[in-house]
């Protein structure tokens, strides 16, 4: 797997597997090849969206603590 | 005791009479009066001339001095030459608590504290005391002329600072746009200078209000002392910019204020230089001179006029709480914004997961499907072929058998039809019926041509045959035996 796909290349790809299976578009002969695939980018898309919003929380909790002058 | 002379030198009809009482006195050998009923005279004169009569006096204020308890203005009236400035006239003043009453009434009406300088016009009465000698009694003050002429002063400061300073003041409607109004006020105004007498209580409300500011804002706050009231004010606020300029430090403002008090004295604001100096001035100006009714050319020139001291504070903590509300309002949308993206997000990849689990189980299913389909489809139709085969074969069996026999059977009628007719037409047949066979010489003779008379004809019947000779061949008519 490609661990240095963005996630709006991760999510794009996602949405297109998605749609592809949705259209039923996917022979068998890939459909589990796809479904792994669709697998590895949720978790990728995932664990990113979970790393941004554990930052952003340390952000925003920084910025709530700050005394205002 | 000073001689009588001393009491009004400017006044030639009491030198008259003084003159003559001491010419009397000479006369009369040593004879003498005393003090106090020359006083007497003189006042019995002053009465008899001037009485109760009042006059409308137009003077100027100089050597002012005022007592609060009770209210006692002293002061002197003058007329100065238009040409030379020299004192033309100079009479003594008082207003007692009736003329300081209406003393009090002139200067809020005008806005103008009542002092040296100020042309007034007042209403007033000659009196002559014994003790304290001639003076003019303050009845009446007229406000109108006052404000009249302030306004009139004002108007051709207004005019002249838009004349001689065209490209820093001008006149948009009823405001003033100068070079001072243009500069923009920072975000965050914490670098003061400010203008002001430090024993003032406006002084204290600014610096109170400004340190006690419930954001807790920190301000740099550098003092420039100056009067703010009375003669020479105004160039001192002026000359108090100019170093503020020089001094090359960098202020985010400059306010200038004036302290409380009810009494008011916007001369000292209206004045040409400082208002220019104002105008001109390249750092914001912010004003609170502690007037409410009335609006300084310094206050119309400024980048910002307030009321009073305390008002000025507040407009700069203000605009510095405006900054950081503006500050904690994009804090508050990049949180909630940020948030907002996370969560969506968040749906966005489990729908997807959501998507791809199902939609793969039932594409999954779907495959399945059509495979148990083709698998019914293989098992069922092999056997529905033979037997439709079957079926058919059966059929045409059938059909054959009974084709057959119809066949044969109407074989049959045809061969038992001919079997008759055969029959029919045998010649035993035909002999038993009494027909007879005719031949000639073997041949079986039907016609009789090749036959002739002579010929021997056989004739054959059932049982038996004869042989005759032709006698005669003749024509059938057509009778049958």
């Amino acid at each position: 797997m490609e661990l240095n796909l963005s996630y709006e290349e991760a999510y794009a790809e996602l949405k297109n597997i998605a749609a592809e299976i949705e259209e039923e578009s996917v022979s068998v002969d890939v459909l589990a090849t796809k479904v792994k695939r669709a697998s590895e980018l949720i978790t990728l898309c995932q664990d990113k969206l979970k790393a941004t919003e554990k930052d952003v929380m340390t952000i925003i909790q920084q910025m709530e603590s700050k005394p205002t002058p | 005791m000073g001689t009588p002379c001393f009491l009004m030198p400017t006044n030639r009809c009491i030198d008259f009479i003084l003159q003559k009482n001491i010419t009397l006195c000479i006369l009369e050998t040593q004879a003498f009066i005393k003090l106090s009923e020359l006083t007497q005279r003189i006042k019995d004169v002053i009465n008899l001339q001037f009485g109760e009569q009042s006059f409308w006096v137009l003077a100027e204020v100089s050597g002012h001095k005022f007592y609060p308890n009770p209210e006692r203005h002293y002061f002197e009236f003058l007329e100065k030459d238009e040409a030379s400035k020299q004192p033309i006239a100079k009479v003594r003043a008082v207003a007692w608590s009736g003329g300081s009453e209406r003393i009090r009434v002139f200067e809020k009406e005008t806005g103008q504290q009542f002092g040296n300088g100020m042309q007034v016009l007042t209403l007033l009465r000659v009196e002559f005391n014994a003790a304290f000698g001639f003076q003019l009694i303050i009845l009446d003050i007229d406000p109108t002329y006052t404000i009249g002429k302030i306004e009139q002063q004002k108007r051709d400061t207004l005019e002249r600072l838009l004349r001689e300073n065209p490209d820093k003041v001008s006149r948009v409607g009823d405001d003033y746009i100068t070079f001072n109004k243009r500069q923009a006020l920072k975000a965050v105004l914490q670098h003061i200078a400010l203008v002001g007498s430090p024993n003032s209580e406006g002084f204290s409300d600014f610096c109170h209000t400004l340190q006690t500011n419930r954001f807790g804002y920190g301000f740099q706050l550098d003092v420039f002392q100056s009067a703010v009231q009375g003669e020479g004010a105004d160039r001192e606020i002026k000359n108090k910019l100019i170093q503020i300029f020089e001094s090359g430090r960098k202020y985010d403002v400059v306010v200038i204020i004036r302290g409380g008090g009810s009494k008011s004295d916007l001369l000292t604001f209206d004045a040409y230089g400082l208002a220019q100096t104002v105008a001109r001035f390249p750092i914001p100006i912010v004003t609170g001179l502690g007037h409410h009714n009335d609006v300084s050319i310094t206050d119309l020139m400024a980048h910002t006029a307030t009321k009073t001291p305390t008002k000025a504070a507040e407009f700069i903590v203000s605009h510095n709480r405006a900054f950081e509300e503006a500050l904690v309002y994009l804090q508050q949308g990049i949180v909630i914004k940020s948030q907002q993206l996370l969560a969506q997000h968040n749906k966005r990849i489990s729908q997807a997961r959501e998507a791809v689990v199902n939609q793969s189980r039932n594409l999954l299913i779907n495959y399945q499907r059509s495979l148990m389909a083709f698998t019914t489809q293989l098992s069922s139709k092999p056997s529905i072929l033979i037997n439709h085969k079957l079926n058919d074969m059966l059929h045409l069996q059938a059909n054959l058998k009974s084709h057959v026999n119809k066949l044969l059977l109407w074989h049959k009628g045809t061969l038992n039809h001919y079997a008759s007719v055969v029959k029919i037409m045998s010649p035993e047949n035909i002999l038993k019926k009494g027909f007879a066979i005719l031949s000639v010489q073997g041949k079986i003779v039907t016609d009789v041509k090749g036959l002739e008379k002579g010929n021997v004809l056989m004739v054959l019947m059932e049982k038996h045959q004869i042989e005759t000779i032709i006698e005669s061949i003749k024509e059938n008519n057509g009778t049958k035996s």
